[in-house]
């Protein structure tokens, strides 16, 4: 920038007291009476200098300290769309999700105890609990069976809890049966208290005393 | 180190069923040979149960109910939460006699509650670093936010599970003057959630919605009543 500058107030120096013909100063120039180039030759050069002496502290205040930020465009993880992202001045940011699959979008009906297990599709992650009375009645025929039932029975009364369905009889009832009788008559679905409750609240506990931090 | 003090890094959940490693270590020396298998077994089965439990990952999207009800504010903002929410996990499994369970809340958590700032404010920037006053400056970011998850609560009862998330939220200024400081908490509360494939994940997204919802419709409040006060 300054380079620039100091080229315009070079060439305009030189061209100070110019006709308006073009030709130089120090050229010969034939024509008579007062030269009207000369004020606004003069002007440009002075306007140049001035701008010179004014870039000084120009530059003190365009002088931007060198920031570790960076702004990229990111794809959101699970839906694609892009948002805009400050990143640390990295070559190439690693990405901040892992990667993910995508799925469709949760239809909250599916939690209604009153909707059937087809009624709503579902091709989200899921879990099966089922492999822990397997491992466990594998284990209770490995011969530490006494051992088994005061371990597995919390484990078992929760997916009776949970589950409570055939599957849940099915498995558990190999596992030790005094203690799957009671998860079962404690998990038993009771219609009347079958609802389907949701809140969402928030409360401030700190408000505009302009507190720094 | 601003944001690091103040936001330090999540905690993994607590395990209300755990903890029973720790405490048997000194007994492990238990000079009668039975007592040392017994607590022997006891272990070996505690381990096996915590890695054949429940694992769950909730979708990690907003539902179209959420999409359809947010409107979104003419305002630009910045989200800051620490990488490490992605990795908050809660061992919680809501009681002495539940299965153990698994909650991945943070990996679902960071993209739902993008998701949901995109929605709910025309100019959404993510902050993937530290942030300072002078990086709010310059690029014109007139608040941010920065969300932290408080605890996550499980309660896992005969007839269903109740599910809650608690965050804490403050707004900061360009100058990082905290504008507005509150605690939001979603919950979902359903019944025969574990016999339903799929419906632990659900729930579990249930809770983080509401978590969500409760933390942009205060947002755009404290935001609306800055707009109408200047």
């Amino acid at each position: 920038m300054k380079k620039i500058l100091k080229f315009f107030v070079i060439t305009s120096m030189a061209n100070v007291g110019a006709p308006p013909c073009g030709r130089p100063l120090s050229s010969v120039c034939g024509q008579k009476g007062r030269c009207r180039g000369l004020p606004l030759q003069f002007c440009l050069a002075m306007t140049w200098i001035f701008l010179i002496f004014l870039s000084n502290p120009i530059y003190a205040s365009e002088v931007i300290p060198e920031m570790d930020s960076q702004v990229i465009v990111r794809e959101h993880p699970k839906t694609g769309k892009p948002y805009i992202v400050i990143a640390a001045k990295d070559s190439i940011p690693a990405p901040f999700f892992p990667d993910s699959k995508k799925f469709s979008r949760p239809d909250y009906h599916l939690l209604d105890p009153k909707v059937k297990l087809d009624q709503i599709p579902y091709d989200g992650p899921y879990s099966d609990s089922k492999r822990i009375y397997i491992f466990a009645a594998t284990l209770a025929t490995l011969g530490v069976g006494g051992l088994v039932g005061a371990a597995v029975m919390p484990a078992s009364a929760a997916g009776g809890a949970a589950s409570g369905g055939a599957g849940y009889l099915a498995a558990g009832g190999a596992v030790a049966a005094g203690t799957v009788t009671a998860a079962v008559a404690n998990t038993a679905p009771n219609p009347k208290n079958d609802e389907f409750v949701q809140a969402s609240e928030s409360k401030s506990i700190y408000k505009e005393n302009r507190k720094r931090l | 180190m601003f944001f690091k003090s103040r936001f330090p890094s999540p905690l993994v959940g607590e395990d209300k069923g755990g903890g029973l490693i720790q405490k048997l270590t000194p007994i492990l020396t238990f000079p009668h040979k039975g007592g040392r298998e017994l607590i022997f077994s006891l272990f070996l089965l505690t381990g096996c149960a915590s890695i054949f439990g429940w694992d769950i990952h909730a979708p990690g999207l907003l539902s179209e109910g959420f999409i359809q009800s947010v409107q979104p504010a003419h305002q630009r903002i910045a989200l800051y939460f620490p990488k490490d929410l992605l990795s908050y996990v809660s061992k919680d499994r809501g009681g002495r006699t539940a299965d153990p369970q698994t909650y991945h809340v943070g990996e679902s958590y960071g993209p739902m509650i993008i998701e949901a700032f995109q929605s709910a404010f025309a100019e959404f920037i993510f902050l993937e670093m530290e942030p300072s006053a002078d990086l709010l400056k310059q690029y014109a970011v007139p608040y941010l936010v920065a969300v932290k998850i408080k605890n996550f609560n499980n309660e896992v009862s005969g007839s269903g599970q109740i599910l809650s998330l608690a965050t804490e939220t403050t707004i900061f200024d360009s100058d990082l003057t905290v504008i507005e400081h509150f605690e939001s908490t979603g919950t979902s509360d359903v019944k025969r959630v574990f016999a339903k494939k799929g419906g632990p994940q659900v729930n579990l997204n249930l809770a983080l919605e509401n978590n969500i919802m409760s933390i942009v419709e205060h947002i755009q409040d404290v935001l609306k009543q800055k707009s109408s006060i200047s």
